[in-house]
């Protein structure tokens, strides 16, 4: 495997790693964090300092500090037969090191005691890969998966949601990569770009491993370098008391009521729709969403909370009787 | 008269054993728990009246012959290949209402995906257990554990002296520190070794004690930590409650609400609900207004026994049973 370091590729991504971690460090930056939208409405995307793409302008802006990931929780390299190739791979990673710890998952080594042939090998396999590597499902994680033999891994991505999967190819697949993944954006002869650019899961198709490791560190290592974005939606429907919560602290989601939130519920989709019906604003500064993520222009407030408290935001609530 | 068969791959702290019990028990049901693994002499002892699945043909006899006679066929978590392989020979397995139970985020991971849809079952109705689950389940109906063991006393805690040190029982069942199966983390620490110099209090860490012998511990100890990390709550609040001990954990607005809402009750369960940083600050609160301390622990133990009690859960699954049926 031949090194980076001192050639034109290594020093590019020096250079990368240098302005990342100074971008991490403009902490006086602050963008736009909050604004009125109508219930109903479609959830906003703010980028710093633009407010452009509302219809309506908002009647109420606050600034913070932007959320800054501070890269991946786990980048995790799949490797399933060991192969001198594979190896390689692993150890220019190491070397590369994407923000994140770096976890490898040896297939090999998984306690997975028959091949996966069948939708319910799949299953049980998924569930002992899962305890095997448990701890890392609600994490940022970045999956690397190098020429998948089953669809194991392939799986195992899509249960894990808050990770993003690239899939390196260097000889033709041995599964059916799009039967098991149709959502995935597969490149061939050209660059992955950064990951803004992509909210699927990624098969790179390269010539060697080289080619994989010029194309893969960059994409890593553009999780930290455009992290300046904001997330949120105010869903308000009555209009006049706006109040913004401590932005950096806990909850993530913030109800602001004007009456008791009474239980009365029997499904917990229920409760979320009684819960936007009810109330005033809900304040949503969570950290458990991907910059990239464009579910979150999704339409429904409703599903919007259920995801985030399905990946563990947490929730609380404020009488807007003592915010007027 | 019901005819139920619990199945789960592991003890899952007792819960479907513990249920099938009080079925049994208090509603008349022919009710039987098979665990599919989780093997081992410590588990055997959290649910002695489960049937250990060993894979044996005796085995395979009484269980398809359980689930022949089975009206209700109620799964937790998953039912492991076995289990399945075994139903699919079962004489009739198409008339059989099916259950499906999601419980634990410890041991059983992953928590946040559906298992339910891998069975290829036609589900009658969906459970998730009425702590922090629900938000990651929307669609399931709610209903609590059931806690039902021989060791539970039903005497009500008597006020403790001023002067005597407070009994506090810590008793993490694992060492995690994963979303929502955390049991401590280092603010935890800290307040618990800075108690533990206190004089006036008395701090107990238990780990591995059968849950039997730990249950009947618990109504020595009026202050009883669950864990406050995760915004969630576990069975030891239920236990703490149950023996007449003050529950302290992390439980947020959500989890207090699904357990309310799933039990009908009229009033939030009365945790006691603080974090790593303001434990030490809580629990010395406690300690030094015992008068306080004893209402607490009267409110708590009234909860449990009026709305947790094991001969009321019981009714809430035979409610799901009866719609779904």
């Amino acid at each position: 495997m031949k090194s980076l370091r001192g050639t034109a590729v290594g020093d590019t991504l020096a250079r990368g790693v240098y302005a990342a971690r100074t971008a991490r460090t403009a902490t006086d930056v602050k963008v736009p964090v909050a604004a009125r939208v109508v219930q109903g409405k479609a959830m906003l995307k703010l980028q710093p300092g633009d407010l452009r793409a509302l219809k309506t302008k908002p009647a109420h802006v606050s600034m913070a500090r932007p959320l800054q990931p501070t890269g991946w929780d786990n980048t995790l390299v799949w490797f399933g037969d060991a192969s001198p190739a594979q190896r390689a791979l692993v150890r220019s990673l190491k070397m590369r090191r994407v923000p994140g710890s770096l976890n490898l998952i040896d297939a090999t080594a998984l306690p997975i005691s028959r091949p996966v042939t069948s939708q319910l090998d799949l299953i049980e396999a998924s569930g002992r890969a899962h305890r095997f590597t448990a701890g890392i499902t609600a994490g940022r994680n970045l999956l690397v998966v190098i020429d998948p033999r089953d669809p194991l891994p392939l799986l195992l991505s899509e249960q894990w949601r808050l990770t993003r999967t690239v899939v390196i190819l260097t000889e033709p697949p041995q599964i059916d990569l799009e039967r098991h993944l149709p959502d995935l954006t597969i490149l061939v002869g050209r660059k992955p770009g950064t990951l803004q650019d992509y909210t699927s899961p990624l098969v790179l198709a390269v010539r060697s491993i080289l080619e994989a490791v010029e194309q893969l560190v960059p994409f890593a290592q553009s999780m930290t370098i455009s992290h300046q974005s904001y997330y949120f939606s105010l869903a308000e429907s009555h209009p006049g008391r706006v109040r913004f919560p401590v932005l950096e602290d806990q909850p993530d989601i913030v109800v602001e009521t004007s009456a008791q939130v009474w239980p009365n519920f029997s499904t917990y989709r229920e409760r979320v729709q009684q819960l936007l019906n009810g109330s005033e604003n809900v304040w949503l500064h969570s950290t458990l969403v991907y910059p990239n993520e464009m579910w979150i222009k999704g339409s429904r407030h409703e599903d919007l909370l259920l995801r985030l408290l399905g990946q563990g935001a947490r929730m609380s609530f404020i009488s807007s009787r003592s915010t007027s | 008269m019901t005819s139920i068969v619990h199945i789960s791959p592991s003890v899952l702290a007792g819960g479907p054993g513990m249920l099938s019990n009080a079925q049994q028990d208090f509603a008349g049901h022919d009710s039987l728990h098979f665990r599919f693994g989780d093997y081992g002499a410590d588990r055997d002892v959290i649910s002695p009246r489960s049937h250990t699945v060993a894979g044996t043909d005796d085995d395979q006899d009484m269980f398809v012959a359980a689930i022949e006679r089975a009206q209700i066929i109620h799964i937790h978590n998953y039912a492991p290949h076995l289990a399945r392989e075994w139903m699919a020979q079962t004489p009739g397995i198409g008339s059989k209402v099916f259950i499906y139970q999601v419980h634990s985020p410890t041991g059983e991971r992953p928590i946040f995906t559906d298992l339910s849809e891998d069975h290829c079952l036609p589900w009658a109705a969906k459970i998730a257990v009425s702590q922090a689950h629900p938000r990651m389940y929307p669609d399931f109906v709610m209903a609590p554990n059931c806690l039902y063991r021989p060791t539970l006393d039903r005497a009500a805690p008597s006020r403790l002296s001023d002067v005597e040190p407070l009994p506090i029982m810590y008793s993490p069942s694992t060492p995690d520190r994963y979303r929502w199966s955390a049991k401590s983390d280092s603010a935890t620490d800290t307040a618990l070794r800075a108690l533990e110099a206190e004089a006036w209090a008395r701090v107990t860490v238990i780990r591995r004690q059968p849950p039997d012998q730990l249950l009947r511990l618990r109504h020595l100890y009026p202050v009883q930590l669950d864990e406050v990390v995760t915004g969630g709550f576990h069975l030891v609040s239920y236990e703490a409650m149950a023996s007449g001990g003050i529950a302290i954990n992390a439980a947020d607005t959500e989890s207090v609400a699904v357990l309310q809402a799933a039990v009908g009750a009229d009033e939030p369960a009365p945790f006691v609900r603080t974090t790593g940083a303001e434990l030490f600050d809580t629990v010395s609160a406690l300690a030094h207004d015992r008068d306080r301390l004893h209402e607490l622990r009267l409110r708590s133990f009234n909860y449990f026994w009026r709305y947790l009690a094991p001969e009321k859960v019981v009714t809430y699954y035979d409610e799901i049973y009866r719609r779904a049926a």
